[in-house]
Order: C-alpha cells, then structure tokens, then sequence
C-alpha cells in the first residue's frame, strides 16, 4: 500500500502531469496533515488525562488504565501513518520505534514485565518502587529510601527476577518443581518435610547460567568499598511485606563472603520451597512457583548498635509512641528475639522524649567473623544508644513513615564511626489501630477550627499535619522544621531539598501540573496548592491538619484524621493500578525531544509516545513547508489574482473556506473576499499606511555592483525559490511565499482555537546586496523575532524562524507584526551599512517608528 | 447529620472497593464491601442498606439485578450506578428503573461523594414526612 501511494505522489507532483494534479496531491496531502493534528491533539489529551489520575483525586481501576492505553497506542499509531502519508514513507523507521515502546507498555499492562527487563543484576543506587516487579518490594523500598529520601543504606545490588526466571528455565527446574508439588498435594501434608527437602535440594544443586555468574562478579565489584568485602543476602519476593505476608518466611543470609555469594542466592531462592513456605502458600491458593523471586545484596556494615524501630507501639497503637529495641552488634539478635535486649518507648512529637527505658544488663551481642560467619559474645550492660542517636533514629523514622503513608518496621544499624544505615524498611504488619478509626467529617468541624476550605486545588492527595513554617524567601529554607507544614506564596526549585521532612504543603500560587505539585507527587506530600489566601491565614509556629482529600486545613493536630489515615488508608500510591499508571507513564508522558535541531531529533531518537508526537508534528509542518519550496507543483494550478494598491503581484490558491464562496468563480478577487484567518492577519500588517514603501530605495554604488555581479545561486540560494508569489489559503492555514526584489522569503502557518495546532514558521534568504549587508539584515530579522519569541537560526543570510503551541491571539498579533516586517525589511539591507545600524533599525521597528525613516 | 447511614458498595475491582470504603467511612457512613455480585446479593437480602453503590456490567449477576434486588426490599433504598466505557444507555436504563443517578469511571472522589449527599439529603426528608 505504501508504495502504491508514493507511486501516486510521484505522478501528481510531476509536472508534465495534468494541471489541477499538483493541487490534488496538495490537498490530499492538507487533509492528511489535519488528521495529523487532530490524531497528536487527541493523543496529548489522553496523556493529561492519564497523569492527572495520579494525583489520587480520582478513582479508576484498571479498565480505565487498558481503554486509555489501548486508544493512545491507537491514535499514536495513527499520527505515525499520517505523517508517513504526507512525506511519502520518508519515517517509516517510526513504526518499530513505536512497536518498541508498544511493546513494553504491552508487557506492563499484561503483567509480563519480566520478559522485558532482562537485566540479571540492578545497582541498588538504580531502584525506585516502579521497578517492584523486578526487583521485589524489599528492595524497591530500600532503594526509595537510598534514592529518594537520600539517607544511607548499605551499597548494594539486587539478582532479578528475570535472573531467577533464567534460573529455572537453566536447571528446567519448572517442571520438575510442578511435578513435586503435585505428589505433595496427592500425599496431603504428612509428606510437606520430605517433598520440600527434595525441591530444595534442586535448587542448591542447580547451576547459574553462565552470564549470571560473571553478572554477580561485576556488580560485587561496583559495590564493593574495599577488598573482602562481606555481604547480607535476603530474599526480595514480588509481593513480599504487601499482598502476602510472607515475613520471616525467606532466608537471610548474613556475613556472606564473596566466594560462597552464588550459594547464598541457592539458599534464598530454595527457602521459597520451605515446609512452611509451601504450606501457607496452599492456604492462600497460589503455588509457589507463581512467586518471582529477586534477591538483594547489601554490604555487611560493621555494626557497633542494631535494632527494630516500630513507628507504632503495636500493643498500644494510639499512644502517639514509637518502639525501639536495640543491642550491641548485629541485628541479628534483635530481629530473632534471641537475648535480652534495651528498648526504649518514644514520643512520636518533636522532641522525642524517652518515654520508658529497658536497659538490659545481662546482653550478649552477635558479631561478625573476619573471615565470613558469626560468632556470640558478652556485650558491655550500659544502654547501647545515646539520647542523641534515639533522637536521630525516631526522626529518620518517621520521613521514612510519612513517606510511605503506613506505620513501618525499620531495621537499622550504627557502624563504628556513629553513621546510621537503614537496612530494610517494610510496613508494620498486624497492628489494626485504635478501634474508634470512623471520623465524620461533620464532628471534626465541631471539634476543630477550619482554617481555609476549598481554596485551592489539590495537588497530592492525603493528611498531613505540623507546625506551619512560611518560606517567604529561599534562606528560610535552610531552618525547616521536621514535619513542618510547608507555607509559602509559591514554589522555589529550591523546595526539593527539603521535601523529605515536609508533613504537607499549601501555596498561594500554583496549579496541578507545576513544579510543586510534581515535587509533592514525587515525595508524596499532601499538597493544596493555589489558595491565595494561605500566608495570610497560615502564621508560622500555628499547629494545623492538612487534609488534602476534601481541601480543608483545619487548626490544631486532628489525630482523628492522622490515624485514619495512617491505619485504614491503603496508600493509593502502593495499589497496583497506581503502579501499572505510574510505569505506562514513564514510556508515554516524558518529553526528551525538545529540539529539532538537535541531534537526537530522529526517529530513533524517541523513548516515549510524547517524543513521537512531539517528531512526528514538527516534521509534517517541515514537510508541507517543502512542498511549497518546490514551485512545479503550484505551475498551471488555477488561481486567483490578488487586486490590490500594493505592488505585490501576489495570486492565491484556496484549499477551502480561505476565500469567500461568493468570489470562487473570479479570476482576481479584492483583499475583502479572503475569509483565511491567518491571511488576514498578515495582510492587515502588510497592508498597513506607511508599511509599503513605493518609492525607490537610493542604492549606493557598492550595492549595486554587488547586484549586478552576483551570481543567481547566490542571489536567491536556490533556483526553485523563483516564482510567482503565491498564497495558499485555507480558513485556518497560510502558506505565502514571496519573492520580492533579490530575497525570498515564506511565511507557513496554522492558526485555530486549539493552541498545540498553531505555529507560525519564517524563512528568509538572499538579498541584493554583498553578503556582509545581507547578514546584517539577517541579525536585524533575528532580533525583531526573539522580540516576539520566536525560536530563530539564522546561517548566513537566511533565517528561519519558529514558534509554536501558541493561542490564536498570540499568533494573529505575530502574524500581523511579520505583514509589517516584510514590507519594513523589503530592501532594507540596502541600509545597513553598519552593525550599529542593526540596532537602530530593530529599534525603529520595535517603537513603530518605522513609517517614517 | 451523616450518622447511621448505612452504604453498601458493590464493584468487581477491589481498588474501586477500597477507596471508596476508605472515602466514605471517613464521612461517617457505615461501610460494607463487596467484589463478589453473588454474596452481595445474598448480603442485600439480610439487611437493609440506605444507600447502594453497584458497578453496572459484572460476572453472575448484574447491577440493574442488584437495582432491583435492593429496591424490591425496601423502596427506600437509593441505588447509585457506576458505568464503565461507552454503557451510559445503560445507565440510563437503570434510571428509568428508579436508581437515583450514575456516575462514569473514572469520577473524582467529590463526584461521587456530591450524589451520596444528595441521596442522604433525599432519605432524610422522607424520614421527616
């Protein structure tokens, strides 16, 4: 089919061909091209809509996610056709680009993710929770913490699940394990020992592909801070601490050296085959096998103090207090319960009072061995953390808290130097909260002063609650408080900084789509942005409760609230169709394309659909443009004379609704009869009293003889910008191209309601003067068009000037402005004996002045 | 003024489910959930609900069957519907078999909690005559 059309195009455009043909091509061509933009306009809208829905301000499931999906893939597809339509397959290298992406987003939305991420190893320094399929939820989180809230964890590295996957297809140990697993469910649960022990011996057995084993190496040497270095191993299940409660149910391997690395990963993957393991999965009705399995690599810190610190005293859940049990050495003992431990009962306020304290006096501490393992010791009988160290702990904590919206159980250590290291976060499992959990709205206005309702937008959904701090200038920054409530006119870039400790947001200015409210997206903090009023009702020091879910901000602390949300509230940003959106959007929404002059502007230059759109628009407009560089096309095609006082010899061709209907049968029609939005708005400036200068410019004798003496090509650049000159006209496009004197010079333009339509493309080239003078007026273009926003290249003597997603206005006001700089710079070059000159000029024409020089 | 008002929520997608309990027992309104169309059902025969929230299209049974199941029951019941894509003729059927409005995935949290208020206010005039 493709090249049946190309064929077609060919023949119209030849010019030995019929008359009318190349108007047809033309036309076909326009339709085309408005297909194009209504396809990319259509398109840029589904993806709006679809980052809106992230705001949690919605609800859809995952139908809406598939239906957005399908019509976007759809609509882009179709951008891509019209655009391979219009430039005669010229970017037909789109198509896989777009089955790439395509294809990803397909895997996503069909939970087969894995097959696409084939990297075995992933640097922990890589991990964000969008990669949770991949890498399992211990580690998507530890690598949130690392990453986002930028506190230390130990270095590290995960092996995939797509690592995993090679695993068992390696050893074919799928089937086997199936085969097992079926003998165990006909034996019933007497035979649980023996079934698992010889499903787990397959597993330690087996053998790691090759290009796994040199993967680990090469990631343990990208980690590694020096030599002999010893790692912990732990499981990292998809799903693991969130669906499931799997906990403590997968092996962890302390103290690991780097040559037993690749039996630790046996070990961990065969501890998916437990007794136990295998009995609670039969409970819960999955198989085993179903349970992608990555596992993370941490670098053992050489630990002086360890511990558990639980956000929430589970026995106790609405004493607003945090739990931390904590020993000498290694976690291990902690996290097993196995001695006697210290435990402190902290305030979750600022400044975290030590409640009730536990010292034990009798403490053995776990420690690491030199070379690999562990070994128990006597520990010394003074507390093992410092008021300070519990003051740091609690506030770390609670960011790490307030960022993951639930109560969490963090595992910690101190190393010898007193740098704290997170080393696993997860929500704190079991704890059901104070039962009076149901608020009412209507009874917390009773009980509460409601400060500012329905001011602004939100821009991230949830509770948040603190003392208020103003940032009136970015200074004030440097002095926020933990879990303050962020107040300010509006956003600093600066704010990323401090985002990690921030309890919530309100602004004065601001919208859903700007750079607070995606900082507040990315960090998840409850935001209102746009109230208008927040600095004057929002004093610094005042006690409030954001609630950015139904937009109040009510005074004082709300525990109502806070506990509502801490307890009941899944947090929408760990549901699963959060995620999916979350991920389809990384391969549709960003925008890497931004400039068509840069070398990456092609096809394969394109990540995501956005930059397809973003391509495929600018190069529809270059392609219609070079179409009316190439004047045998317009030869022959009947057209209408343009009747004006103007000497400009200008004839037009109506692609529809660009002149009146009454005039279709003349053969000349009057500036009145044009009904071409765009046109008239360049004719009014081009028709303007004083712009059309008659008389003859005086040219010096230099000028002259330059005229005389130049050659053709380099008068003009090219021999195919000599025309006539010729509008091509509908009601809301224009393409003028003009030869008037020794310059050529074209105006492309669309002009509608719909802001992403419009452009305005100028170029202008040669000149009657020596090229010094001709470049002059070359910068005097470029000056008056940066003026107007224009992005502009000038070479030389040519000018190209560009600017789009524009309102209608701002294109009418610029398309009259350059009806006025065509007649102003007509033969202008002619004066511009100096550069000096230039600037006057520019100035001339800024001021309206240019009537009168 | 919310208090004692008893809501039923029925949607085969447990996200639909979870915020909407989460949204609306926040209000103060009693919450109960359901994914399963059946067991819905056989809930909506036991005990009266003020207010029903049914998807439209769903396995077993459908939302015009639970529309009528509830109002069979108890008149007094107000059944909100929510559609999916392109099944608004749908939904207008169902208004002509007396559910009280319906809404379109994806709706904003306000959309709906506007139409609860206004079945609330509807219940509690006839409480008043």
């Amino acid at each position: 089919m493709f090249s049946f059309l190309r064929h077609f195009k060919e023949k119209l455009f030849n010019k030995k061909s019929s008359r009318i043909a190349g108007e047809i091509a033309f036309r076909s061509i326009f339709t085309r091209f408005r297909e194009l933009l209504d396809n990319n306009n259509r398109a840029l809208e589904i993806v709006t809509d679809m980052g809106e829905k992230l705001s949690g301000d919605y609800i859809f499931d995952k139908t809406y996610i598939i239906n957005s999906y399908n019509e976007l893939a759809d609509t882009v597809y179709k951008v891509i056709y019209n655009l391979n339509m219009i430039c005669s397959n010229k970017y037909i290298k789109l198509y896989d680009v777009f089955e790439d992406i395509n294809a990803y987003l397909k895997a996503l939305i069909e939970g087969k993710i894995y097959v696409l991420i084939e990297d075995l190893t992933i640097l922990l320094d890589k991990l964000d929770e969008s990669l949770t399929d991949v890498v399992g939820s211990k580690a998507a989180r530890l690598g949130e913490i690392r990453n986002k809230l930028k506190y230390n964890t130990p270095n590290g590295f995960v092996i995939t699940t797509a690592a995993y996957k090679r695993f068992l297809d390696y050893n074919e140990l799928t089937e086997k394990i199936t085969n097992f697993l079926s003998t165990w469910e006909k034996e019933g649960e007497k035979s649980t020992e023996k079934i698992s022990k010889e499903i787990q011996s397959l597993f330690l057995k087996g053998e790691l592909p090759p290009d796994l084993k040199s993967e680990i190496e090469r990631a343990v040497n990208k980690v590694a801070t020096h030599k002999n270095v010893f790692f912990a191993v732990r499981s990292s299940a998809v799903g693991e601490d969130s669906e499931h409660t799997f906990a403590g149910q997968f092996e962890t391997e302390l103290n690991v050296p780097s040559d037993e690395l690749v039996n630790a990963y046996k070990k961990v993957l065969a501890s998916l085959f437990s007794p136990r393991a295998i009995i609670y999965a039969k409970q819960k009705g999955y198989s085993p096998l179903e349970i992608p399995m990555a596992v993370l690599y941490v670098e053992m810190i050489p630990a002086s103090v360890s511990g558990v610190i639980y956000t929430i005293d589970p026995t106790n859940p609405s004493a607003n207090i945090m739990l931390i049990n904590a020993n000498w050495g290694l976690g291990k003992t902690v996290v097993e319960g196995s001695v006697s431990l210290d435990q402190f009962k902290v305030s979750r306020t600022y400044p975290y009072e030590i409640v009730e304290k536990r010292i034990s006096t009798e403490k053995k501490m776990i420690l690491a061995k030199p070379g690999g393992g562990l070994r128990e010791t006597e520990a010394p009988s003074k507390s093992c953390l410092l008021k300070e160290q519990i003051t740091e702990l609690a506030e770390v904590a609670l960011n790490i808290e307030r960022y993951f919206k639930k109560p969490q159980d963090i595992e910690w250590s101190y190393d010898q130097q007193g740098n704290l290291y997170i080393l696993q976060a997860r929500p704190l499992m079991g704890v059901t909260g104070p039962a009076e959990i149901s608020v009412g709205l209507s009874v917390l206005r009773n009980k509460y002063r409601v400060l500012l309702e329905k001011k602004g937008v939100i821009a991230q959904r949830g509770i948040g609650a603190g003392k208020v701090f103003v940032v009136k200038r970015d200074e004030d920054i440097t002095n926020f408080p933990q879990g303050g409530v962020l107040v300010a006119r509006k956003t600093s870039p600066r704010f990323g900084r401090i985002m990690y400790k921030v309890a919530a947001i309100v602004t004065d200015i601001g919208s859903p789509t700007g750079h607070m409210a995606s900082l507040a997206r990315e960090f998840r903090v409850p935001a209102i942005v746009d109230t208008g009023i927040a600095t004057q009702v929002l004093k610094t020091g005042m006690g409030v409760t954001v609630d950015a879910e139904e937009n109040v901000v009510y005074e004082g602390i709300v525990k109502e609230l806070l506990n509502f949300y801490l307890f009941k509230e899944t947090p929408f940003e760990e549901t699963r169709e959060y995620r999916l959106l979350k991920q389809i959007l990384t391969r549709v929404s960003p925008l890497n394309l931004t400039d068509p002059s840069a070398p990456n502007f092609r096809p394969e230059g394109c990540k995501t659909f956005h930059d397809i759109l973003r391509f495929a628009h600018e190069k529809a407009v270059a392609e219609l443009i070079d179409i009316h560089m190439d004047k045998t096309i317009w030869e022959n095609v009947p057209a209408k004379k343009l009747k004006t006082r103007i000497p400009i010899d200008l004839v037009i061709i109506d692609l529809g609704g660009g002149i009146n209907p009454e005039a279709n049968a003349k053969t000349s029609i009057s500036p009145e009869e044009i009904t071409s939005e765009p046109m008239l708005a360049l004719w009014k400036g081009l028709s303007a009293p004083g712009v059309w200068r008659t008389e003859p410019v005086a040219v010096d004798f230099k000028a002259i003889m330059s005229s005389i003496t130049a050659s053709f090509q380099e008068i003009s650049g090219s021999p195919k910008y000599l025309g006539v000159n010729l509008a091509v006209v509908s009601k809301e496009y224009l393409n003028l191209s003009l030869r008037l004197g020794y310059h050529f010079n074209m105006v492309d333009t669309y002009m509608t309601d719909n802001m992403l339509d419009n452009y305005i493309y100028f170029r202008f080239v040669g000149g009657v003067t020596e090229i010094t003078r001709r470049t002059r007026r070359a910068q005097l273009l470029r000056k008056i068009l940066e003026r107007y926003d224009f992005r502009v290249i000038t070479k030389g003597d040519l000018v190209v000037g560009r600017i789009r997603e524009i309102s209608k206005k701002d294109v009418q006001e610029r398309l009259e402005k350059i009806g006025r700089l065509i007649g102003f710079t007509r033969q202008l070059d002619v004066m511009l004996k100096s550069d000096k000159a230039v600037d006057y000029y520019v100035e001339q024409f800024l001021s309206d002045k240019w009537q009168q020089h | 003024m919310d208090e004692g008002i008893s809501i039923l929520i029925l949607d085969d997608e447990p996200i639909v489910c979870n915020r909407l309990k989460v949204a609306l027992q926040k209000m103060g309104y009693e919450v109960e959930t359901y994914t399963d169309s059946v067991a819905a059902l056989q809930r909506l025969e036991e005990k009266d609900f003020d207010i029903v929230v049914t998807d439209l299209k769903m396995e077993n049974v459908d939302g015009i069957q639970i529309l009528e199941a509830a109002k069979k029951k108890n008149p007094n019941t107000e059944v909100i519907i929510i559609t999916g894509f392109a099944t608004s003729e749908a939904a207008k059927e169902a208004l002509k078999k007396g559910a009280f409005d319906f809404i379109a995935k994806p709706f904003r949290l306000e959309d709906l909690r506007n139409v609860i208020i206004q079945a609330t206010e509807k219940l509690q005039k006839q409480k008043d005559v």
